[in-house]
């Protein structure tokens, strides 16, 4: 609070200083030029010169001091505020211990930080997040509603923290906000809200609306894995929700894709099989780099995976021939030889070779089927 | 009435000079106070943006993009260990240090060997064919660091080792960074999550401070202290507007020319579209930038370039008028090439604010600068000795141009008191502002007639570096 206090004084004398700093030049430039030509000036000879000496000076001035000022001030502040972050830990430990200090009707932040901080270490996490709900629930909406910029960021972090997940409407239509920040945020605190969300219902419900206007979001395709992810428990069913969607935005798709496969989701590997066929390189890839993830192909898909190592784009090459690993075929096995014998791109040849390294004694599928095969 | 004689045509000249120094001074001037304002203005969003805590949390989530360390070392044998320690010792999750020994004489390739466990593996590495540099001699890898990647190749100068690096780089972000540098351990983190939250960035920029008279231990800067020297003092207020005015400022209107040599991350796919590093200018950091700037706005791609405030980076200044010289030289030299080079986009409308402002700006108040000031102060007194300049009027010009100075770096100063607080002892800002009122008495005038002269060795010493000597990291 201070901070942001003193950087809007500081805000305000920049620009006053710059100006009075156009004002000055002006009339040092306009004065300079009548009088070299010849004409007569407004101005006893020197005095605007004189004035852009004192208004550069005041400026100067005044921003050591100001510089000086907000320094000691700040200083004073910290150490104040770190009593008051002190006093609320022992308020908050006392309100777990005997139940007996009464709150005020308005927490200030230090209230609220402190308790954030005590509800990621101490287990009664629900009790006190009822609390807080209570005493912030209209300041909190007032500052998502109509609050700057900062103050909605500062917000859904906290209520993420929180979990109260009666805030998650707003949070959820905050999520087509037009600040991109915003969006994230608010995609981030919804993560959050529908992960702690206990099983049953309401959750299904609300895994249904998330994963609708995260499509709709228009985020950048690692926050959209973000927000999967953040959703914990709740993710394969948010993950399986997104894939289903008929007409699923391709960051969307990337990203589902690579969380399924990042969390291990086997049950999801028919439907993200579905994607190897996908007409953008970037889905196909993500999909395919999710079966390798898995270490499981669907047999159904074997020929597909199988096609995707002569694929045109190198990333899905590369991806495929990791895949290739779980296809139990011997055409596999060629495949990854010929990718490494005489392929185009260096970086498919690499991996090849590392990967029939790895496979070459080993248990992994294609030096399994050909030698079962043999 | 009187009508005035008209004046001889050489004093016609010395006025229509007075006047262009008067407008030249006021409007640089005033477009370093309101690149101050729009810096300002950037730094106290981005610090806005995203907290420390959500940071960590999302942190903890793994997602991110894994990063290149791409190191050139030429003769660095006495920093190269720490720096390659602190590299690796960075807070990232996936990431590989890339160091190019650059046809060094020293013995910068044996102490890696010796330290890092060195093995030579051939011609395994796969590498980005479109990507030209000097013969590798031999390539490295560590067996104590599966990330440490080090190549030995024949000299070839500082952009060439880059592209050397970036040739063998496997990641999607390549950062490139010297090898006297130290890195803050969140810099990567920071950096690159500016490319995970807006898919349009192509380049972020770094913040660079000084090093000198710091406490820096296994790589790692433990106590941020002011240098002992006023030179270095001085240095560390000039990478305050440097980097406050002028990054941010740029920035904040989306038209950033330069993203230092020390600490800039790119996108590794737009680096290779462009070719990578151009080895024929000393100024391969401005060059890249705007070349990237070109291409991008040829090709109508929507593309960012920011700059990160975070302070990432910290390098060790030189010490010496001697050494101070050549470097202001070669990034003088280094700035007219790469403007001279890429003439085409000044006032072309087809680069946006890059071709009308940001290259027009940088011709006539960065490389042009030292020769109008050096003839601002040749004129002062051949216009007293024709009696068309008032004396007092002289000097009191000069005493604005000193005050005026004085303010602007305050104002940075100040950014740097509400936004970093790098140095939190009251006395070392008192310090600084009191060393702030001395730098327009010596150090400006050295380095002016430093780049003043470089202007006139751009042909002569094309590509040219001249060594930069290292005290090694205590």
């Amino acid at each position: 609070m201070w901070r942001r206090e003193g950087e809007r004084a500081y805000e305000l004398i920049l620009l006053l200083i710059v100006l009075f700093s156009v004002i000055s030049f002006f009339v040092l430039a306009t004065d300079f030029a009548m009088r070299t030509v010849g004409g007569q000036s407004w101005l006893p000879l020197g005095r605007s010169l004189e004035l852009a000496i004192l208004i550069a000076g005041a400026s100067g001035a005044a921003l050591a001091f100001y510089i000086t000022v907000y320094h000691i001030l700040s200083l004073i502040y910290w150490r104040r505020h770190q009593a008051e972050l002190l006093s609320w830990r022992v308020r908050w430990a006392q309100l777990l211990v005997t139940n007996a200090p009464s709150l005020p009707d308005d927490l200030p932040p230090a209230a609220i930080t402190t308790l954030i901080q005590f509800m990621q270490v101490v287990d009664s996490s629900a009790n006190l997040a009822a609390l807080i709900g209570d005493k912030t629930r209209d300041s909190w909406l007032r500052k998502l509603t109509r609050g700057s910029t900062a103050q909605k960021l500062t917000t859904l972090e906290q209520i993420s923290a929180t979990g109260l997940n009666d805030f998650l409407p707003v949070t959820l239509a905050m999520m087509t906000h037009p600040a991109s920040a915003v969006r994230g945020a608010a995609a981030h605190c919804s993560a959050a809200l529908v992960g702690a969300m206990p099983p049953g219902d309401a959750r299904l419900t609300a895994i249904g609306q998330f994963a609708y206007v995260l499509n709709r979001s228009n985020l950048p395709k690692l926050i959209f894995q973000e927000a999967l992810l953040l959703t914990k428990e709740a993710a394969p069913r948010l993950i399986a929700c997104v894939l289903v969607f008929p007409h699923i935005d391709i960051k969307i798709a990337q990203a589902a894709l690579e969380a399924a496969g990042r969390l291990g989701l086997v049950d999801l590997a028919p439907l993200i099989a579905r994607y190897l066929k996908h007409h953008d390189e970037n889905v196909r890839c993500a999909a395919v780099k999710a079966l390798a993830q898995l270490r499981y192909v669907p047999p159904r898909f074997y020929l597909t995976v199988q096609l995707l190592a002569v694929d045109p784009h190198i990333e899905t090459r590369i991806a495929a021939l990791h895949a290739l690993v779980y296809v139990y075929d011997p055409v596999s096995f060629q495949l990854m030889a010929r990718a490494a014998d005489r392929h185009d791109s260096r970086w498919v040849r690499a991996a090849a070779k590392e990967l029939l390294k790895k496979t070459v004694g080993g248990s992994a599928g294609p030096r399994r089927a050909v030698q079962s095969g043999a | 009435m009187n009508t005035p004689a008209p004046l001889p045509p050489l004093e016609i000249l010395l006025v229509i000079c007075q006047i262009f120094i008067l407008v030249y001074f006021s409007v640089l001037n005033l477009s370093y106070a309101l690149l101050t304002y729009f810096g300002f203005r950037y730094i106290a969003r981005f610090n806005q943006q995203l907290s420390p805590l959500m940071l960590n949390n999302l942190l903890q989530l793994n997602i991110y993009k894994p990063i290149s360390l791409l190191v050139p070392a030429y003769n660095e044998e006495k920093t190269i260990i720490a720096s390659v320690r602190s590299f690796l010792s960075l807070h990232y999750p996936e990431f590989e240090v890339i160091v190019v020994s650059d046809g060094s004489k020293d013995r910068t390739i044996d102490v890696l060997i010796e330290a890092y466990q060195l093995y030579e593996v051939g011609d395994q590495l796969p590498y980005h064919e479109n990507i030209v540099c000097q013969d590798i001699l031999r390539a490295f890898r560590s067996r104590t660091y599966s990330n440490l990647i080090v190549l030995e190749k024949k000299n070839g100068g500082k952009a060439d080792a880059l592209n050397a690096a970036l040739k063998y780089s496997r990641h999607d972000l390549v950062c490139a960074v010297d090898a006297d540098s130290v890195l803050d351990v969140e810099a990567l983190v920071r950096t690159a999550r500016m490319f995970v939250e807006d898919e349009t960035v192509i380049a972020v920029g770094g913040t660079i401070r000084p090093l000198n008279g710091s406490v820096v231990e296994n790589g790692q800067l433990l106590q941020l202290r002011l240098p002992k020297s006023w030179i270095e003092r001085v240095q560390v207020i000039e990478y305050c507007r440097a980097f406050f005015t002028g990054r941010a400022g740029w920035a904040e209107i989306d038209a950033m020319l330069i993203i230092s040599g020390a600490f800039g991350v790119f996108s590794r796919q737009a680096m290779l579209e462009i070719g990578g590093y151009n080895t024929s200018t000393v100024g391969e950091d401005i060059e890249l930038v705007v070349r990237l700037h070109k291409k991008f706005r040829q090709a109508k791609v929507p593309y960012r370039i920011l700059f990160c405030p975070d302070p990432l980076c910290w390098t060790e200044v030189p010490d010496s008028f001697r050494v101070l010289r050549r470097q202001r030289n070669r990034w003088q030299r280094g700035l007219f090439e790469t403007l001279w080079s890429h003439r085409d986009m000044t006032f072309n409308p087809r680069y946006g604010r890059m071709g009308m402002i940001s290259m027009p700006f940088a011709w006539l108040f960065d490389a042009f600068s030292p020769i109008i000031e050096i003839i601002g102060y040749i004129f002062i007194p051949i216009s007293f000795a024709f009696g068309i300049l008032d004396f007092e009027f002289a000097a009191l010009f000069l005493l604005l141009v000193v005050i005026y100075g004085i303010m602007l770096s305050y104002m940075s100063l100040g950014i740097e008191v509400m936004m970093q607080n790098r140095y939190p002892r009251l006395e070392d800002r008192v310090t600084l502002m009191l060393v702030t009122l001395t730098e327009f008495i010596y150090f400006r005038q050295i380095l002016l007639w430093e780049r003043f002269i470089a202007l006139f060795q751009v042909w002569r010493k094309r590509g040219q570096w001249g060594a930069m000597e290292r005290k090694g990291l205590k």
